[in-house]
């Protein structure tokens, strides 16, 4: 009797040594084809970016912004197109570092990734494509319907201190599309949402067509219902058009900003 | 003789000399109520920053890689509490410089300019002037001012928040990862001005939220005993701090601070500042402000001088006939000189005095009246309101000062009256 049930625990324990690394290696490659499906290493990407926010009780925004993209090099450039008030205003980021040019005093700001976009939930990193595989582990995966989606459900830990949100739970179809996106602070609380319900086919990867980015701290109560901060992105006339280097430079910024 | 001859002709003479004490009484008036508010809005920066940047005078550790820490916050204070005197009070803090802090309530949200983890137990007693909408900083005190915060009234009015609501932190830490806290409102204190933009919670749940130990500092706040020389503690606390570990020379402002971090640093580096150092800039305002009311002050003195001197010409004209007399009674022309002096000297006085007390009033009706609609006047009001102090030192000089300038008005219509021949004097229809 001895003998049969440690036979069996051994088995089970063989078993789970098994399935559990292949489980965490599936999701780590599900991880990184993920990351290579929305990146573009051999091109550049360009599009227009339409981010629409909406406070709790309605008042709206509105901002256009050209994209210019080489995730070879971690560059982009950003043209703000409207509102006309910071019509000519851009972002140059370069490596790690990011600049805010101002077309009015013509001066060049450091300022940060994490960030917000023109004040919305949508953030300046968030014009850069996904790098989940290296900068997350797994904690978890399970499997979830979202709504006409089959996803595979990851529950990310960072894996070093440079990202911002230390967890993030990934909802990914069938497709390796990431549909839906829960980023957490460091106590654990829900921070922001985002679900990126239809995206479109450039070659053989993926832009999305729309987010829609729910902001988990600013929220009200209205007529007895929560409205939170929503932000809606999107974006239109993608192109994988190879762009000179002279794209992602502070001179280039300076000319197309007047 | 000649006191109480100038008393009783300053007596039987009053409706002539009216509107000179009146002119006199005003602008001491004036005087009184420039210096006691200015020195009532000196009074309420400093008071608000010493709560806003660590005491009477701070000690911030810098680390080589630019950060604000001190690693061994015991042993600072260990050797400040053993060597150094005139301390009332000292206490340890952690303040958020990163000015990316932000509170959330009801779908708003306002940027923090920093956030001040505090020891409250320690510093309660220096805490108490803050003046609070509703709340009380008795509700951060203990085991109560877990999980709390302060606010201020601009940020609550923003917010549409009020004492007892749950609202969200937001911050990075050091390494620049989001971190949030649910927090409840302790206390609304009145502040609408820069000082406004800060939050103020328990040292240990600022430094939880970073990921440091729950004693850890950035900054230790000292205030010194009442009527203490703070250049001269300031001083004293190099000496004894510079014995143990790297100081910087006591910096006297904030452009000080940053010449002596570009230099780059080796090792972790104490940077002490006073008070005066932190708002330099704040001082370097009301200073120019007091000078401009102050020069005002001296064209309106001029004016009332001249006037004095004009009326006294009248003064002495129209008792020509009373100055025939006592100088042909034998008193001298100095003696007649020191009389119309004395006169001008006795009026200046009871004027003055008469002045300082409508000032006083003036201040007080000031003081009565709510500013808060005045963006501008937020830093140097209470909740609005204006302070005022009266020093005694100041009033007695300005007294001195208008008696002065009284007697050297008169003395030129005295020094004339003093020349009148008496025989002329008296041979005159007045």
């Amino acid at each position: 009797m001895k003998k049969t049930y440690t036979l069996a625990m051994l088995s089970m324990m063989l078993a789970a040594m098994t399935v559990w690394p292949q489980g965490m290696t599936s999701g780590t490659s599900l991880l990184k084809r993920v990351d290579s499906l929305v990146s573009f290493v051999d091109t550049d990407v360009s599009a227009e970016y339409r981010i629409d926010k909406r406070d709790p009780g309605g008042s709206t925004s509105t901002t256009v912004a050209a994209m210019f993209r080489r995730d070879r090099t971690n560059q982009f450039l950003i043209l703000i197109l409207e509102p006309i008030a910071d019509k000519g205003k851009g972002y140059l980021k370069e490596g790690d570092n990011l600049w805010l040019y101002d077309p009015v005093s013509k001066s060049f700001t450091f300022t940060s990734a994490k960030e917000r976009f023109q004040n919305s939930s949508f953030r300046n990193s968030d014009f850069n494509r996904f790098n989940f595989s290296e900068d997350y582990r797994i904690s978890s995966t399970t499997r979830e319907q979202l709504g006409k989606f089959d996803c595979s459900v990851l529950d990310l830990s960072a894996n070093n201190d440079r990202v911002s949100f230390p967890r993030v739970k990934l909802w990914i179809s069938e497709e390796g599309l990431v549909r839906k996106m829960e980023d957490y602070s460091l106590s654990g609380q829900l921070m922001r949402t985002t679900a990126i319900p239809s995206y479109q086919k450039l070659g053989d990867r993926w832009l999305p067509l729309t987010m829609v980015i729910i902001d988990n701290l600013k929220f009200r109560t209205i007529a007895g219902k929560i409205e939170y901060e929503r932000t809606t992105v999107t974006v239109s006339k993608p192109s994988l058009k190879r762009l000179p280097d002279s794209t992602y430079t502070k001179e280039y910024l300076e000319k197309v900003s007047r | 003789m000649i006191f109480f001859l100038a008393l009783r002709n300053l007596v039987l003479q009053r409706k002539r000399y009216a509107v000179i004490g009146i002119a006199v009484a005003l602008g001491f008036a004036l005087i009184t109520i420039i210096s006691g508010a200015t020195a009532g809005a000196l009074g309420t920066v400093r008071d608000k920053a010493a709560r806003y940047f660590a005491g009477h005078i701070s000690i911030t550790g810098y680390t080589p890689d630019r950060a604000q820490r001190i690693s061994d916050p015991d042993r600072l204070i260990d050797v400040l509490h053993r060597t150094v005197g005139g301390i009332r009070t000292i206490s340890r803090r952690t303040v958020y410089y990163r000015q990316d802090a932000k509170l959330f309530f009801g779908g708003e949200s306002i940027r923090q300019r920093r956030l001040v983890g505090i020891d409250f137990d320690s510093e309660s007693q220096e805490l108490r002037g803050m003046k609070f909408q509703s709340g009380s900083l008795d509700a951060m005190l203990g085991d109560g001012g877990i999980e709390g915060i302060l606010v201020s009234q601009t940020a609550a009015d923003l917010l549409r928040a009020k004492v007892g609501d749950s609202i969200e932190l937001f911050l990075t830490t050091d390494t620049g990862q989001y971190n949030t806290a649910t927090l409840v409102i302790k206390g609304i204190f009145q502040e609408t001005s820069l000082f406004g933009f800060a939050g103020y919670l328990r040292n240990q749940d600022l430094n939880a939220l970073l990921g440091r130990p729950a004693d850890a500092a950035t900054d230790i706040a000292v205030y010194g005993r009442n009527g203490v020389d703070l250049v001269r503690l300031a001083q004293d606390m190099h000496a004894a701090l510079s014995a143990e570990m790297a100081v910087f020379p006591v910096l006297s402002s904030k452009s000080d601070r940053s010449d002596a971090l570009s230099s780059g640093l080796q090792e972790e580096t104490m940077a002490i500042m006073t008070l005066d150092a932190h708002l330099a800039q704040i001082t370097d305002i009301l200073d120019a402000f007091t000078a401009i009311s102050y020069f005002v002050l001296l064209v309106f003195v001029l004016i009332v001088m001249v006037g004095i001197l004009n009326t006294y010409r009248v003064l002495v004209y129209e008792r020509t006939r009373e100055i025939g007399t006592m100088r042909a009674l034998g008193m001298k022309r100095p003696s007649v000189i020191a009389l119309f002096v004395c006169e001008a000297a006795m009026l200046a006085v009871a004027a003055s005095v008469i002045g300082l007390v409508v000032g006083i009033a003036g201040l007080w009706i000031l003081g009565s009246i709510n500013f808060g609609a005045i963006a501008a006047a937020a830093m140097f009001t209470n909740a609005g309101h204006l302070g005022f102090f009266v020093d005694g030192s100041a009033t007695a000089l300005n007294l001195l000062a208008m008696i002065v300038a009284v007697m050297i008005a008169a003395y030129g219509p005295a020094r004339n009256a003093g020349a009148i021949k008496p025989a002329d004097a008296m041979r005159t229809n007045s």
